[in-house]
């Protein structure tokens, strides 16, 4: 997202650099935080320890790595942050709420009048904002253009009915971005207007936490009866929220090129479940040449996944293969994350199967049923079904995909 | 003389007549709504159903009438374990019958059969077979825990992981090395045995287990199921797997027809879903590997019903066989329902979480696929 900035780069000195953030992330981060990272069984950790890193990077100076120098990014040059993502990830720390740093900031710079950026730049930075995502609909999930939830003139206001689903932490977050249908007009896609929410709880506007398969709520519905806002929250232009959902979508579908540390994480965390565990026959698990040679398949994929996050990196978003690369590793990350929970959850067998939810509620001092190091591979390998789903779903991720190739 | 014992004399008829009672109780009382308090409720199954299931017989069909049971088998109970598959149904037959009594009825102990098995078959008795621990890799022979021979019977000490329905069991019988011979023992230990503590937990199907500890519990001399028990164990453990399979058949079965149903309502771009060429195909792959589970389940149960046993080979093979189906069934099931597929309130998520323990109970895939490359 940010221009890379060559010449900063040949001024820094990588090493001391590093040192820096291993110095601070090594030393700094409250037990709390630890508990989340502990207690992570989905892409997002719990939502309070995301929030309380959040503030303490912001101390620092180092909450929107991301994002260019003019809107309050820290400056690094490209290196820089590869370098603090890959300390950030491999300690399994809690990766920012996407939907405010990752979506609507950038888009937010990219779409946004003056005074929209000065009022809600800054508060994402400092952890005072958080956002949630008011896209799909009953009826509209992977056909997002059929949204139907309404916004009606009246004045300088819209006047909004419908529902939203699947809006991660709703229940959460203070304000929401979301996409209504102002316009019944011509192509689909056409009459649809990106609005900004200041609150969650608007008169009419009703949020209700959807439970998981894990037994926690992380989705929520959102309800609009006549929920009254200024058309001043537009972002962009009415009936051209289109282009802002479509910019902001390229956004989160390549993530970043977090996914190398993240899964390099999992499938250390598959060595050592592996340790903890008899191969039914005197040995360790660990030592086993089937459970090995299933370890090495995935690190196989994990080092081209690494390649190809790197490639994306390096050519940019505006380079021909971007979009494609970018549906090519949204796949190839979420496969990863499945296989690796899914091996987990086979080399813990019926240990996996106890009901952990209280001891992974946060702040809750319950052991484990079994192995410490076992709490979370059930709630992880159900949740991360999710993978192939959000986000675009791996058929909608292969019909972009094949699109792309055909059009060549 | 055990094949004798194995020899089932009730009618095909008869058969198909219990079948059909369990499928009505199914329908009847295992509505998903139903099913789900019953899940979250303090005792997590039903003591009415219990009772009927003693009335009407269920309890009694694999064993003999002079036990009290209906003369059969365990190779009479796969359409039952279906039925019970296809409900998510919460009794602890499973665990009850298929595993700590058949285990009973097969050991040297016919005095305490003759005293347990007539109270499980009436209902009021319920038992459970504490065979895992921890450290032994599913393998029921790998086990730590140790029986010391004593002048007024043995001293048993171990500690058994994940026994099914503990909580709600009223007696275990108890794998345990010999501390003088080596020999796995098996040992019918009641709940209120002093020594023996119970750490109860909910799994994620809403079946309820324990993690048993056993502190020098005093066993009399009458509570010896077997002294040299690992092929009655091993064979235990094979038919239980083998029924455990067939269980899951019946769970695969109802989500391929609940995801087949959802493609033809959800629409999605102006059309239902089921019209999407990538959809239709991974419905085809779903009816695929039901259809070849189902057809070697079937062909173990004409052998068991011939042979009165079956080869470790085929049970490993078949529970390696469901444990695919099941989990490409319901990782499947859960894509083409997306987000709604994700949520707790749909029965599809139910139904994977329990396919998943299905597979994982018993030794899962990886664990018998040792079996069938130790016979390559």
């Amino acid at each position: 997202m940010a221009p890379q900035s060559p010449d900063l780069q040949h001024n820094v000195d990588i090493n001391g650099f590093r040192a820096e953030v291993i110095d601070f992330l090594d030393n700094n981060i409250p037990d709390e935080v630890w508990e989340g990272v502990d207690k992570t069984t989905s892409y997002f950790p719990p939502f309070t320890a995301i929030m309380t890193m959040h503030k303490l990077l912001a101390s620092k100076g180092w909450s929107v790595v991301g994002w260019p120098e003019e809107h309050g990014g820290p400056g690094w040059s490209e290196t820089q942050r590869h370098v603090f993502c890959e300390e950030y990830c491999k300690r399994g720390l809690p990766m920012m709420v996407p939907q405010s740093v990752n979506m609507v900031a950038p888009a937010l710079m990219e779409f946004g009048t003056p005074e929209q950026k000065a009022k809600y730049l800054p508060r994402i930075i400092s952890g005072d904002d958080s956002w949630c995502q008011g896209y799909s609909e009953p009826n509209a999930g992977s056909d997002l253009v059929a949204l139907q939830c309404k916004a009606v003139s009246d004045g300088d206001d819209y006047l909004i009915t419908g529902q939203k689903i699947w809006t991660t932490w709703a229940f959460e977050v203070n304000r929401m971005f979301l996409l209504v249908r102002t316009s019944n007009e011509g192509k689909p896609q056409q009459g649809i207007t990106f609005l900004l929410l200041d609150r969650m709880d608007l008169p009419g506007m009703e949020v209700r936490p959807i439970i998981g398969l894990d037994g926690f709520p992380e989705q929520a519905e959102v309800f609009f009866d006549n929920v009254r806002v200024p058309k001043s929250q537009t972002l962009g232009v009415e009936d051209k929220g289109w282009t802002v959902a479509k910019y902001l979508l390229e956004h989160e579908r390549s993530g970043g090129g977090a996914g190398q540390f993240m899964l390099k994480r999992e499938i250390d965390w598959l060595m050592t479940l592996a340790g903890d565990i008899d191969d039914g026959f005197g040995g360790q698990l660990s030592d086993d040449a089937v459970f090995k040679s299933k370890v090495a398949e995935l690190t196989v994929d994990l080092k081209c996944l690494a390649a190809s996050e790197n490639y994306l990196r390096k050519v940019g978003s505006h380079h021909p293969d971007s979009a494609s690369m970018a549906s090519a590793i949204k796949l190839e990350s979420m496969d990863l994350t499945q296989h690796v929970a899914e091996l987990a959850l086979e080399v813990c067998g019926s240990f996996a199967l106890a009901d952990q939810r209280e001891a992974l509620t946060m702040g809750s001092q319950r052991k484990s049923v079994g192995p410490a190091s076992m709490l979370t591979v059930m709630a992880k390998y159900l949740n991360h079904r999710a993978c192939s789903i959000y986000g675009g779903s791996h058929q909608v991720q292969r019909e972009i995909l094949s699109k792309l190739v055909l059009m060549k | 003389m055990m094949e004798n014992k194995n020899v089932s004399t009730i009618s095909s008829e008869m058969r198909d007549m219990l079948i059909d009672s369990v499928s009505k109780f199914v329908d009847t009382e295992y509505a998903f709504e139903a099913r789900r308090a019953l899940a979250e409720s303090k005792l997590g199954f039903n003591p009415k159903h219990w009772q009927m299931f003693a009335e009407l017989g269920w309890l009694g069909i694999a064993f003999q009438e002079e036990l009290g049971g209906l003369g059969g088998n365990l190779a009479d109970l796969p359409k039952l374990a279906e039925q019970f598959g296809r409900g998510l149904v919460l009794e602890p037959y499973f665990s009850s019958v298929v595993l700590a009594a058949s285990a009973i009825q097969q050991g040297e102990n016919q005095t305490l059969a003759s005293d347990l098995i007539p109270k499980l078959v009436a209902g009021e008795l319920i038992l459970s077979l504490a065979w895992e621990e921890l450290t032994c890799g599913s393998n029921p022979l790998n086990i730590m825990s140790t029986a010391v021979r004593e002048p007024d019977g043995f001293r048993l000490s171990g500690e058994k992981v994940v026994v099914l329905a503990a909580p709600q069991a009223d007696g275990f019988v108890v794998s345990a090395k010999m501390a003088d011979s080596d020999k796995i023992g098996l040992f019918y230990v009641p709940k209120e045995s002093q020594g023996l503590t119970l750490e109860s937990y909910t799994l994620v199907d809403g079946a309820r287990a324990a993690t048993l500890r056993f502190d020098n519990v005093q066993i009399a001399p009458e509570q010896l199921v077997s002294e040299d028990g690992a092929q009655t164990l091993q064979k235990t453990i094979r038919l239980g797997a083998y029924l455990l399979c067939n269980e899951a058949l019946g769970a695969m079965e109802k989500l391929l027809q609940t995801t087949a149903d959802y493609t033809k309502t959800r629409k999605q771009f102006g059309t239902p879903i089921a019209g999407f060429q990538v959809l239709r195909h991974t419905i085809a792959d779903m009816y695929v590997i039901l259809k070849k589970t189902r057809c070697f389940a079937d062909q173990c149960t004409e052998n068991l019903r011939e042979d009165g046993d079956l080869s470790a080979e085929d049970v490993a093979a078949l529970k390696i066989q469901t444990g695919r189906a099941a989990h490409f069934i319901g990782r499947q099931a859960i894509q083409i329902h997306a987000g709604i597929g994700m949520t707790d309130e749909l029965d599809v998520g139910h139904y994977v979480k329990r396919l998943t323990a299905l597979d994982a109970l018993l030794g899962n895939g990886r664990y018998h696929l040792q079996t069938i490359m130790a016979a390559l």
